[in-house]
């Protein structure tokens, strides 16, 4: 059985880069769920169970920061780790961020293995230590 | 912290391009640039330094139509023909410039946490574009491995 994973991303060229992404890390995916900003994702985190998010932070609506804050606050949707992927490359944003429960930054542009590195070690290793990114 | 001239925007840009799209282009003075085609799609990003008294300004970023569906299927991975990506030009120019953005904020003002809008896109013809270009404070001109014209311009409104 595959891992379902819901990306969160305002930009469709973005969603389609991820998707691309995902399909060429090899992992085994059973479903790939898309949101444009964190309320369409809270919405559809409600009604489908998914293994890991991956959000970008600057959204119209509800951002990536928002998105954590509603989800660390909801028992059931608490458990489910987060990825974020941004532009933003400011490491006093990112260890906000690890503060907040995230338990991967990949900043953009990202290549593809890299990419497939965070994934996997975080969805290898849910439960444990927060994924660093690799230098 | 750096200025935001043009040696680094010129550099940033050009990584982003190779990184995100792989695409290959060199900076070129304006008498060798090649000639932006009629129709031209610019997408501008607001930005503020750390702080509330700190630099802010825009960065806009020009490129030719129809060159912006080979950067949508570059930066996805499949071919321009690729019926998904049609009409995903103009946002793919304007997610080029939200990571630009994003690196060159890393690049001037270091580790602290900087402020960055979301990427509005318009479509102008080259006289539009020229006009509004004289608004800027720094400014690359780059041409494409395969003769395609990119423009970045900064426009400070406070500091740098």
């Amino acid at each position: 059985m595959g891992y379902r994973i819901l990306i969160v991303d305002d930009s469709e060229v973005v969603r389609k880069v991820v998707r691309k992404s995902i399909s060429m890390s090899g992992l085994s995916v059973a479903e790939i769920f898309e949101a444009g900003n964190g309320r369409e994702a809270l919405e559809l985190l409600r009604k489908e169970w998914v293994d890991i998010v991956l959000a970008d932070l600057n959204m119209p609506e509800m951002n990536g920061v928002e998105l954590i804050d509603q989800m660390s606050k909801d028992s059931l949707l608490v458990s489910i780790p987060v990825i974020i992927v941004s532009s933003e490359h400011s490491e006093q944003r990112i260890e906000e961020l690890r503060k907040r429960g995230i338990r991967a930054y990949i900043k953009k542009p990202f290549r593809p293995e890299k990419f497939r590195d965070v994934v996997s070690e975080v969805l290898g290793t849910m439960g444990e230590e927060v994924a660093s990114e690799k230098p | 912290m750096k200025n935001l001239d043009s040696d680094v925007m010129t550099a940033t840009v050009l990584r982003v391009l190779e990184e995100a799209a792989f695409v290959f282009a060199e900076s070129v003075e304006e008498t060798e640039a090649p000639d932006f085609a009629d129709s031209i799609v610019v997408t501008d990003l607001s930005f503020a330094g750390p702080g509330t008294d700190t630099a802010r300004g825009r960065l806009i970023l020009a490129a030719n139509t129809d060159w912006t569906q080979e950067l949508a299927a570059n930066m996805m991975g499949t071919d321009p023909d690729d019926p998904d990506i049609q009409g995903k030009g103009p946002s793919s120019l304007g997610e080029l410039l939200n990571m630009i953005g994003g690196v060159l904020m890393g690049d001037i003002f270091g580790p602290v946490a900087t402020s960055l809008g979301i990427p509005r896109i318009r479509t102008l013809d080259a006289s539009e574009f020229a006009s509004l270009s004289r608004e800027d404070s720094s400014r690359v001109i780059l041409a494409t491995d395969e003769g395609h014209r990119i423009e970045l311009l900064s426009v400070l409104e406070e500091g740098l």
